[in-house]
């Protein structure tokens, strides 16, 4: 029981993230960087879902702040973030599960996860031709700055996040299916 | 091509030995084997419909998604305003040295515009005495008195390719969907989609090269009404417009000042957008020119603490 509420308590600690994510950080940022860095809070609460967790939680938690992000923020079209972060959120707890995890790992894992995002919402809005710049380009304008900003806040989250998120699991923890 | 998100799946699956499939089967076999790949595709086909569907013009929110996204702006406020404060309040202290230069050129050009308000009175004064003697209905006399509604930021979207962020009026403020966007600068964006108390504004930067004409910004040269160009798109890459579809015998030319003309009937006429930095021949060659624009606004959080929502008065 004690386990469900704490389950509970993540969902509303991604949604102050969400609410965080689009009011305070970029205050932050050099004038010229504000729309080249983007903080993604909830991304790395569901990458760290994923590795600490399972895969199942990541992608509940990734489906429902991904479209929770798309019809806030609504402007091209909906159904980008949504699918994205669903799919990193599943593919982080099915491919990045380890035994022992590390401050070092989980940084990586987010600053990839940012990475994967970021190209992957590129590469949608690519299809639909919202946006006609090369790759490349985009790899050098947002998405390799925000994978290092990522990185950056993945170190502050770590301690907190990963303490929450251990308290969660059942105690028989080497059972778990990985 | 599915070959290899199968063999990176299967290390992790269970069961993927249980109908016995070899490396060797075709890909297609493994494809439908493949429960988990079967899921990922009907999704990515799921959404790739969505985006589809509700990409461009969606113009009425349904009231579920207006409940939620009013819900959080209203909580958005409650930590952006502080924030907004907090920044404003260092990099005033930054440009503290900076503001007894501006205090004194400031009030230099207050007599001048005190000067030229008296001018503005009797030219106003004579303008309506004119129009009435012409015999102006109402609602032509009324279309030119804008109404400027100040709004709030209260939140931005972490998206580097779609550029919206929220502000605290709402249809219960009378704002519609289109309704043109300024700051003190020029104009930067328009209203997209509106719920009760709050609104989305997408920002002049997300004007993308495959929207539908709608979407576009009729525009013109200030000081030379008869220029006509059309805002179709923003280059993220040099951060400019492009303006098409310029006559040949137009003389618009560099350092002019682009403005809307009002023609496409959305936006009200005379709102700055930026300045020509080059004109040229266009993608149809030497049909029609284009230029290419420097927005004359700034699109950062800074500059973006407070917009004015043009309101064009209904008669």
């Amino acid at each position: 029981m004690n386990i469900q509420w704490r389950a509970l308590g993540l969902w509303f600690g991604l949604f102050a993230a969400f609410l965080a994510e689009g009011t305070l950080p970029f205050w932050f940022f050099p004038a010229e960087w504000s729309w080249r860095l983007s903080p993604h809070f909830v991304l790395i609460g569901v990458l760290f879902a994923g590795v600490l967790i399972g895969r199942h939680q990541a992608l509940a938690l990734g489906l429902a702040f991904g479209f929770l992000q798309d019809v806030h923020y609504y402007g091209h079209m909906l159904g980008v973030h949504t699918f994205v972060m669903g799919l990193c959120g599943y593919l982080s707890g099915l491919a990045l599960q380890r035994k022992f995890v590390t401050l070092f790992y989980l940084v990586g894992v987010a600053a990839l996860g940012s990475l994967v995002y970021d190209s992957l919402v590129f590469l949608c809005y690519w299809l639909f031709r919202v946006v006609e710049e090369p790759f490349l380009w985009a790899l050098a304008h947002h998405i390799a700055p925000s994978a290092l900003l990522n990185a950056f806040f993945a170190v502050l989250l770590y301690v907190p996040v990963r303490q929450y998120m251990e308290s969660m699991l059942p105690k028989k923890r080497e059972e778990e299916p990985t | 091509m599915w070959n290899r998100p199968v063999s990176a799946a299967r290390p992790f699956q269970g069961r993927t030995g249980r109908d016995g499939l070899d490396w060797g089967v075709s890909s297609l076999l493994k494809l439908f084997g493949n429960k988990r790949l079967l899921i990922l595709l009907a999704a990515l086909i799921f959404f790739v419909a969505v985006m589809g569907i509700t990409k461009g013009n969606r113009e009425n929110i349904t009231w579920p998604e207006k409940f939620v996204t009013d819900s959080i702006s209203w909580m958005q406020g409650l930590l952006y305003r502080p924030a907004a404060w907090v920044a404003g309040f260092v990099d005033d202290i930054r440009r503290l040295r900076r503001l007894y230069e501006e205090n004194k050129t400031l009030k230099r050009t207050i007599v001048f515009y005190e000067r030229d308000m008296a001018r503005l009175n009797y030219l106003e004064e004579e303008n309506r005495r004119l129009k009435e003697a012409l015999g102006f209905t109402e609602r032509q006399k009324s279309r030119d008195r804008y109404i400027y509604r100040i709004a709030r930021v209260v939140s931005r979207s972490t998206d580097a390719l779609n550029n919206t962020i929220r502000i605290d009026l709402g249809s219960e403020d009378g704002v519609r969907e289109n309704m043109a966007v300024v700051t003190a600068q020029g104009l930067v964006g328009r209203v997209v989609r509106v719920s009760p108390f709050y609104a989305t504004v997408e920002l002049l930067t997300n004007l993308d090269i495959d929207e539908d004409s709608s979407k576009a910004i009729a525009a013109t040269v200030e000081g030379n009404e008869s220029s006509f160009g059309i805002i179709q798109s923003y280059d993220r890459e040099s951060g400019l417009f492009l303006m098409t579809k310029i006559r040949l015998e137009d003389p618009i030319s560099e350092g002019d000042k682009v403005v809307t003309s009002g023609l496409g009937g959305v936006f009200p006429p005379g709102l700055v957008i930026g300045t020509v930095v080059t004109r040229g021949a266009g993608m149809l060659g030497t049909i029609t020119h284009t230029a290419l624009v420097r927005p004359a606004a700034d699109f950062d959080p800074l500059s973006l603490r407070e917009v004015f929502v043009v309101e064009v008065p209904e008669p």
